[in-house]
Parts: structure tokens; C-alpha cells; sequence
């Protein structure tokens, strides 16, 4: 037992990925719902642990290598952890860990009995893929994972109550495929031109070779593909439907870990596999994703104010508190991407508290129109309070997460002396103080349009828990800024200076 | 040997154009499966193309032969078909359900249908 | 000179039967061109000397593509008008984008070059050395397996999630017995033909040995668990469509397909821990013979057996789900 701990210690890279990826068949196997669900809680669980073993190895070594099959990096597929890694990881599998004990209380959508135990099934699959996309290190194998979480996340939004739930699944598949399919002829074009599709060794022969107008092309494949992925701001077509018709764990799953893990490739390919100086100085990358960002803080607010669904509002919010992150990543500097680390992190805590909040009103109510809920906070306090905490926070009020992140990417931008950005910024933030006072109003003061529920249903632990850990980190976070500061700058130093 | 030069790259830029305006024009789901086929078919032959080497043959090696074309990129390829068929599965299977849920698979159908709401009386 | 005379003429047949593709609105015709696409596709790739991707574009394109969408189509989706220009829209954005990605092409390698970068780094050691390493002549199958082994694994694990999502997706027919006119597909007729029905049900135990020596010779020839897969589930399935998909339950039921696909993954899964108790890493074969080729061999027979597995499970289960929308 004594030499199996720390051998263990040697292979946590992969043991991040596969145990979901082993336990997902498993659980299929059983066939039982309740052991499907228990074995989901256990394994978030067991994730969450082995990324705070990564951290803790982090901490002594700054990068930790892992060759898949024994074969050396480039031949052979090499894991690659570091503190962006890290970072991304503890963000992804706590709120996975949240998430999964919220979906204990929920109904798993419009599901047939046979089909239960494959609900757990897809959502493993989906988190197995997200984590598999961030400690890789190999341009295809980001491919592979990317199809795997995707064809999960697919199918887990079409489990939605309502039909169209199947026609939003539908879209984004469509445009899933198109993006993962411009990701793919990238990593084609770049092993093209350098023979190559190992990350590190990638960017190495790019140095050593120089740019083309192949590589120039993969650049913008690259760029088109991911956006999708992430919902940057004119490829955000297909994250509304899919949130809103989504059942409601998924959303709060879906809106805290996979356009988060879409984000970190961006950031990972731009800087490691390209490098800044080929998209930042050579190309004008920087110009591309700062207006990209500036349109989409300015004008989806607008959309968000007209929308009559509560779940839809928000996941439009999703898209302009994206615009923000990539607005920083566009900045190219590290302070940028400080910034960018910072607001997503803030946002994956503080949208899966809104979300959580959400599906507990809905579940009450039966409804997500805005008109109807007319003095739900009076009926519904501790959901209603932390919906308005969390709607504060993507505000960015002094005293909540949102502050800090949005404080550090307007150093950012003054830094880079483009300090013109920190208008469109205090604009967008004022724009969605709007639709954030819209709901407050409807739910505060407006008169009740619904009868009451007949017995109040109360809160379940596993609603109140996650949503009481996810308020209280915002909270701790807002007020005592310099511990996750630290992280992201340190992880941000890691990414720019990877030898230091 | 030029002659060929770039060209299977350009054709595959053609359908690579092919697939997206299927894609994107098409209100017919099944048609946009198809589109997506065609699209991801395009970057597979640009992947097989460039591990192509002239007079060279499949990568399994024998006494005989002395030039072998790039293994690399087949089995990327390889992959990279299995989630391409996976994805169409998939997709396929949506279909199916929407058309039980709407009796239609066209996209301008199901969108001229009124939102459904669950209509709550005060 | 062959090779490129017949690699232009299939280029001309692939942009034909795209741009047929592109005006055609009538589902079945479209069934049928992208079939016709993917036998001109494939044997592009023979000609390019990707054999083995060459018969999993066979299997898949043309065989395993055709029937799903078979599955889903109807014959009271066919337009009146068969025939639609694109709208001017699309086409004017597609010419703007492809001018766009030609200036791109200008800098790639020429069709064919010897010194092209790609040929150099990774791919010298794996035509070099493979032999060696891994003992096995098709290196495709030692970079799939071995090498590349993980994402091997993945292929195996998306295949398993396209299983699920269907799993997920089928109709529940509790809700009510679909109208009698649901059952109306495109030639009822063919499948009763006595004759087709005779020849065919003598194939499947020919289809199912052919399947099995595809699993079996991957290593040195075309072929390994997924086309092997590929081909047995398409025999299982031939089966049901000559008689009917209740009696193949019958034989094989929903159950054990549901357990079969799991079991792959595992299986290639457990391979690659096994690797981690022998003291080595994740999907390292060398561990698990007395030598490492034989260890090697060992470890690739293994997980080409799990993606076998799974993928004729998941063959099969895609059919009965398919099949289960349709009565």
C-alpha cells in the first residue's frame, strides 16, 4: 500500500480523465438509476480530489509531464499540467462537483426508465471529455475529447422537457460539428506545415520555420472553430436555445465547465501552439477579439433586456460575460489574461449559483416567463437573494467577484494603453445592470400573478448546499480578492514565461 | 511529377464551400447531415492528400517496397470518420424524434409553430 | 500516370456529385448521391494510398451512413420540386470564403512531394522504426494502437457516447402505438423478395467470417477492430432486415447489445490500467509480454478485440434503436 501512494502520485494526469471516462461504461452496466447517481457524486468527488493532488504536485514542480503508452513526447501523446491547468481544472470539477450533487434533486429530464441510468452515463462522458481537452498537450487528441464532451452535451440538452429541446440539441450539434470539423483542418493545415502535433513541439518548429500563409489560415480555422465552441460573440447562435431548453442541471453543468474549457484552448493554442508573437505582433489578433468582445458586451445586454424567458435572459447574459474574457485574452498581455482567468473563474461560480437558483424557482413554479414572476422573492427568498448576489456580481458592484475581475481588465487595458476600452466596459456593465434591475423589480415589487403552490415545497439539502458553497466563495472571493488574484497571475506568469 | 500540384486541395476547398452552403442554406434537417458529411469529408481529403508521397504505397511494410506514403495522417483520418459517423448518428436520431414530436423535419415548419408555453391562470 | 488520371477523374466526380447534392432537395435522392460521394471518396483514398482509411470510409460512408438515413427518411418528405438553386446569399458568402482559403493554399506542398515537412519529423520514425518497436507490418495499425493508442481510446469512447445519445433519444413507445402509416418506407417489397432473401441469409455467416479475419489480420494487412466491427454488426443487421428485428431480440437482446458496447470500452480501458499495476504508464503495452513486442502484440489484440466489441454492439444497438422510432 505504502508504494502505491505515491505511484499513484505519478499518474494523477491521466487519472483526472479516465476515471469518468471507465466509471461512464460502469455505470451503464449497473442499469440502476439510484447507484448511477451515487456513483455521479462519487466520482465529481474523486475528480475533485485528484485535482487538488495536481495542485498540490504543482506547487513543487511547475510542470508536470505525462507520456501516454510510454512513448516519448512528440511520437507518443504527452499530458501536460501546469498552473493555467490547474486553474481550469479546480474550476471545472468544482462546479461538476456542485452540480452533480444538485442533480440529485432533480427529475432527469423527459426520459424513458431505460434511458436513466444512460443520463449518468452521457454526463460523465461530458466531464471525462472536458477534463480530457485541458490536460492534453496534443493538438489532435484536444479533437478527440472536444467530440467526446460535445456528443455528450448534445445529448444531455435534448433530454429537456419541452420539444424544442430536440431542435436546439439539433442546432448546436450542427454547429458544434461545423466548429469542431474548422478545428480539425487547422490541426491538418499546422501538421501540414510542421510535421508535427505535439503543442510544445508545434510552436518550436513554427519558431523555428516562420509563419506561412498556411499557418496564417490555420490561425483563422483555429479562431473560427473555437469561437463556436465558446460562443464568442457573433457564433453565439446556438447557446441560448440550448441552455433554455437544457434540463436544468445540465444548465447549470454546461454554463460552468464547457465554454469555460472552450475559453482555455483558446488560450492555450494562442499562446503555446501559435505563439504571442505570431498572433499578437504579426497578425493583428488582438484588434480581431477586441471588437468581437466590444460588440458583444455592448449590444446582447439589449437582447437580454427584451427576453421573456428567465432561463434565456441569463444565458444571453452568458454570451456578453464571454465577450469580457476574450476581451482580455485579446489584450495579449499577461495582466489580460489575468483578467480573463479571473472573470472565468467568477463567472463559472457565480452563472451555476444563478442557474441552481433558476432551476429551483422553475421547479417550484412551473414556469420561467419573467411576467409571471411577480413577487416570487417574497415566496422564494434564499433562491431570489442569491439570484439577485449573483446578478450583482456579473454587474461588477464593488464588494462581489464580478468587481474584481472587472477592476483587473481595466488595468489590463490601461496597462496596454488602450485605456479608450474601459468605456465600452463601464457601458456594458451598466447595460446589464438593466436587465438585472428588470428582474429585481418584477420580483421584488411587482404583485403576485401566480397563485401560490399549495404546499410550499422547502428546500432540499442538496439545493441549499451547493448553492450555499457556490455564495459563500463568491462571497469569500469578493471581499478577500488576493488569494485567487494570486493563482490567476501566477497561472498567467506560468503560460507567458513557461521557463521562469 | 507537378502536374497535379495543388489541386486536390482546391477541389477540397470547393467542397469544403460545398458543405457550408449546404449547411447554412438547407432548411431540411436531413440535408444538413448530409452538408455536414461533405463538409467534414473535404478536410478528410485534404489530411490524406498531404500524406501522399508520388510512387510511394499504403504504409505496410514489405520486402518489396522501398517508398511508403505518411501513416500519420490515415490514422487521423481514421479517427476522425468514426466521429463523423458517430456525430451523423446522432443527428439522425434527433431527427427522428423531432419528427415524432413535430410530424416534420423541415426547420421553417417547426419555427411558424407559436411558442408553447405552459400557460399558468392566475 | 494512372494514379493521376484517375486521381483527377474522381475529383470530378466528387465536385459533381456535391454540386448535384447541393440542388437536390428530395431526401432519397440525396441518400443515394452522398452514397455514390463516398464510393468516389474511397477509392480516392485507395489511390492515395490510405487502404485502411479507404475501408472504413467503405463501411461507414456506404454502408453504415446509408442505413441510418434510410432509417429516418420518408417517402412523404419528397418535395414537389426536386430541383433548388442556393440562395444567392450562401453562394456569395461560400465564393468569399473560398477566395479566401485559395490565397491560403499558395504556400502548402505540392501533391506527392518527397521533402514536404509533413513526411519528415514524426512519420520518419514511425515508417523507421516501428517494426522494431512494435513488431507488427501495417504501421497504420502500430500508430493507431500503440502510438497513438490513446486516442484510439477516445475514438472507442466517442463511438460508446453516439451509442448512449441514441440509447437516450429512442422513442418511448409506452406513449402510444404509432399510426399503420408510419411503417410506409421507401420499397417494403424489396425486403420480402424471395430471392434477395435466399442469397442473402447465405452471406451472413460469409460476412460474419470475413468480419472476423478483418479483426484478426489488422495487423498486417487493411483492416482492425473498427472495420471489423464495422462488418459484423452490419451481418447481425442484415439478419434482422430479412426477418425481422423482434426475432433478432430474440436471439440478442437489447440488453446484451447495451452490455457488449460498455464492455469494449472497459476492456480497452483495462488494458491500459493493467499497464499502471505493471509498474509502467497508461496504455503501455511493452509491460504486459515477456518482451516488448510481445507485449505489444498482446496489448494491441486486446483493445482491437474491446473497439470490435464495442463498435458492432453499438452497430447493432443504433439499429434497434432506429428501428424502435420506426414501429
Amino acid at each position: 500500500m505504502d508504494s502505491l501512494i505515491p505511484a499513484l502520485e505519478n499518474h494523477l494526469p491521466i487519472l483526472q480523465v479516465i476515471v469518468p471516462l471507465l466509471i461512464a461504461p460502469f455505470c451503464m452496466i449497473l442499469g440502476s438509476r439510484r447507484l448511477a447517481r451515487g456513483i455521479m457524486v462519487l466520482t465529481a468527488g474523486i475528480m475533485l480530489a485528484i485535482t487538488l493532488g495536481l495542485a498540490s504536485l504543482t506547487l513543487q514542480q511547475p510542470v508536470i509531464t505525462y507520456d501516454l503508452g510510454g512513448w516519448a513526447a512528440p511520437w507518443g501523446i504527452e499530458y501536460r499540467v501546469d498552473m493555467l491547468t490547474v486553474f481550469i481544472l479546480f474550476t471545472i470539477n468544482l462546479v461538476h462537483m456542485l452540480a452533480s450533487v444538485f442533480c440529485l434533486g432533480r427529475q432527469d429530464g423527459n426520459l424513458g426508465t431505460a434511458a436513466r441510468p444512460a443520463f449518468y452515463t452521457a454526463w460523465l462522458l461530458c466531464i471525462a471529455g472536458l477534463n480530457g481537452m485541458v490536460v492534453t498537450n496534443d493538438a489532435f487528441n484536444v479533437f478527440v475529447f472536444l467530440e467526446i464532451s460535445s456528443l455528450a452535451t448534445y445529448t444531455l440538452i435534448s433530454c429537456g422537457r419541452e420539444p424544442l429541446a430536440l431542435l436546439s440539441a439539433f442546432r448546436y450539434l450542427v454547429a458544434g460539428a461545423v466548429g469542431a470539423t474548422f478545428i480539425l483542418l487547422s490541426i491538418g493545415l499546422l501538421y501540414m506545415q510542421t510535421g508535427t502535433l505535439n503543442i510544445s513541439d508545434l510552436s518550436r518548429v513554427i519558431a523555428e520555420r516562420g509563419s506561412d500563409r498556411t499557418i496564417i489560415l490555420a490561425l483563422a480555422f483555429f479562431i473560427i472553430g473555437v469561437g463556436v465552441k465558446c460562443a464568442v460573440f457573433p457564433l453565439h447562435d446556438w447557446l441560448p436555445n440550448a441552455y433554455r431548453f437544457a434540463p436544468d442541471s445540465v444548465t447549470v453543468l454546461l454554463s460552468g465547465t464547457a465554454t469555460k474549457v472552450a475559453l482555455y484552448v483558446l488560450i492555450r493554442f494562442l499562446h503555446d501552439l501559435f505563439g504571442a508573437d505570431f498572433g499578437f505582433a504579426e497578425m493583428p489578433l488582438d484588434m480581431v477579439l477586441v471588437v468581437t468582445a466590444i460588440f458583444g458586451l455592448l449590444l446582447v445586454p439589449f437582447i437580454a433586456l427584451r427576453e421573456s424567458n428567465l432561463k434565456r435572459m441569463f444565458a444571453w447574459s452568458s454570451v456578453a460575460q464571454v465577450s469580457y474574457i476574450v476581451m482580455g485574452i485579446g489584450l495579449g498581455t499577461r495582466l489580460g489574461i489575468e483578467a480573463a482567468l479571473l472573470h472565468l473563474f467568477n463567472h463559472a461560480i457565480v452563472k451555476t449559483a444563478i442557474f441552481m437558483a433558476v432551476g429551483i424557482i422553475i421547479a417550484r413554479t412551473g414556469t420561467a416567463r419573467i411576467r409571471h414572476l411577480g413577487g416570487m422573492a417574497h415566496r422564494h427568498r434564499f433562491a431570489s437573494c442569491i439570484m439577485l448576489f449573483g446578478g450583482l456580481s456579473l454587474i461588477g458592484l464593488p464588494g462581489t467577484v464580478g468587481f474584481v475581475s472587472k477592476w483587473v481588465l481595466v488595468t489590463a487595458v490601461v496597462d496596454k494603453g488602450w485605456w479608450w476600452l474601459a468605456i465600452p466596459i463601464l457601458a456594458g456593465s451598466l447595460a446589464s445592470a438593466a436587465y438585472v434591475w428588470r428582474i429585481v423589480e418584477i420580483m421584488w415589487t411587482k404583485p403576485a400573478v401566480l397563485k401560490p403552490e399549495a404546499p410550499a415545497a422547502r428546500l432540499h439539502w442538496v439545493e441549499w448546499l451547493p448553492l450555499s458553497v457556490l455564495a459563500g466563495l463568491a462571497l469569500w472571493f469578493g471581499l478577500n480578492a488576493s488569494l485567487i488574484t494570486g493563482l490567476a497571475s501566477s497561472a498567467a506568469l506560468g503560460l507567458l514565461n513557461p521557463g521562469g | 511529377m507537378s502536374f497535379p500540384g495543388l489541386l486536390n486541395y482546391w477541389v477540397a476547398l470547393i467542397l469544403l464551400v460545398c458543405g457550408l452552403i449546404i449547411v447554412m442554406d438547407s432548411r431540411n434537417l436531413v440535408k444538413k447531415l448530409v452538408g455536414l458529411g461533405i463538409f467534414q469529408s473535404a478536410v478528410f481529403l485534404v489530411f490524406i492528400t498531404l500524406g501522399k508521397k508520388s510512387d510511394g504505397s499504403a504504409p505496410i511494410l514489405d520486402a518489396s517496397v522501398s517508398v511508403y506514403s505518411n501513416p500519420l495522417p490515415h490514422v487521423l483520418i481514421l479517427t476522425a470518420i468514426v466521429v463523423g459517423v458517430a456525430t451523423t448518428a446522432v443527428g439522425l436520431a434527433l431527427v427522428a424524434r423531432i419528427r415524432r414530436a413535430y410530424g416534420t423535419i423541415d426547420e421553417d415548419e417547426i419555427d411558424d409553430r407559436p411558442e408553447v408555453e405552459p400557460e399558468i391562470v392566475p | 500516370m494512372i494514379n493521376v488520371v484517375a486521381d483527377v477523374g474522381l475529383l470530378c466526380l466528387l465536385l459533381t456529385v456535391a454540386l448535384a447534392i447541393v440542388c437536390t432537395r428530395s431526401p432519397l435522392s440525396l441518400v443515394l448521391l452522398s452514397g455514390i460521394y463516398s464510393i468516389a471518396l474511397c477509392t480516392l483514398f485507395v489511390i492515395l494510398d490510405a487502404v485502411d482509411v479507404a475501408f472504413t470510409e467503405a463501411a461507414v460512408g456506404a454502408g453504415i451512413s446509408a442505413i441510418l438515413f434510410f432509417a429516418v427518411i420518408r417517402p412523404e418528405d419528397e418535395p414537389v420540386t426536386a430541383f433548388s438553386w442556393p440562395s444567392s446569399r450562401a453562394i456569395l458568402l461560400g465564393l468569399g470564403v473560398g477566395v479566401l482559403l485559395l490565397a491560403g493554399t499558395l504556400d502548402m506542398p505540392m501533391y506527392g512531394d518527397h521533402l514536404a515537412p509533413a513526411h519528415q519529423h514524426l512519420a520518419l520514425r514511425f515508417l523507421g522504426q516501428s517494426f522494431e518497436e512494435i513488431g507488427i507490418p501495417n504501421v497504420v495499425t502500430s500508430v493507431l494502437a500503440s502510438y497513438r493508442g490513446y486516442d484510439t481510446l477516445g475514438e472507442v469512447v466517442v463511438i460508446f457516447t453516439a451509442g448512449v445519445a441514441v440509447l437516450i433519444l429512442q422513442p418511448d413507445n409506452k406513449k402510444g402505438p404509432a399510426k399503420p402509416g408510419d411503417r410506409d418506407r421507401f420499397a417494403p417489397e424489396l425486403m420480402g423478395n424471395p430471392v434477395l432473401k435466399t442469397v442473402l441469409l447465405r452471406m451472413i455467416p460469409l460476412v460474419v467470417l470475413f468480419g472476423l479475419y478483418v479483426q484478426f489480420h489488422g495487423d498486417y494487412g487493411p483492416g482492425g477492430g473498427f472495420q471489423a466491427g464495422v462488418i459484423l454488426g452490419a451481418g447481425v443487421i442484415t439478419y434482422g432486415l430479412l426477418s425481422s428485428a423482434t426475432r433478432l431480440k430474440r436471439i440478442i437482446s437489447d440488453k446484451w447489445v447495451t452490455l457488449g458496447m460498455a464492455l469494449g470500452v472497459l476492456v480497452y480501458g483495462l488494458v491500459g490500467v493493467a499497464g499502471l499495476f505493471l509498474g509502467a504508464n497508461f496504455l503501455d503495452y511493452s509491460v504486459l509480454g515477456p518482451t516488448q513486442t510481445a507485449g505489444q502484440h498482446l496489448g494491441i489484440l486486446l483493445i482491437e478485440l474491446g473497439v470490435g466489441l464495442t463498435v458492432s454492439c453499438t452497430m447493432v444497438s443504433l439499429y434497434y434503436c432506429f428501428k424502435q422510432g420506426e414501429s
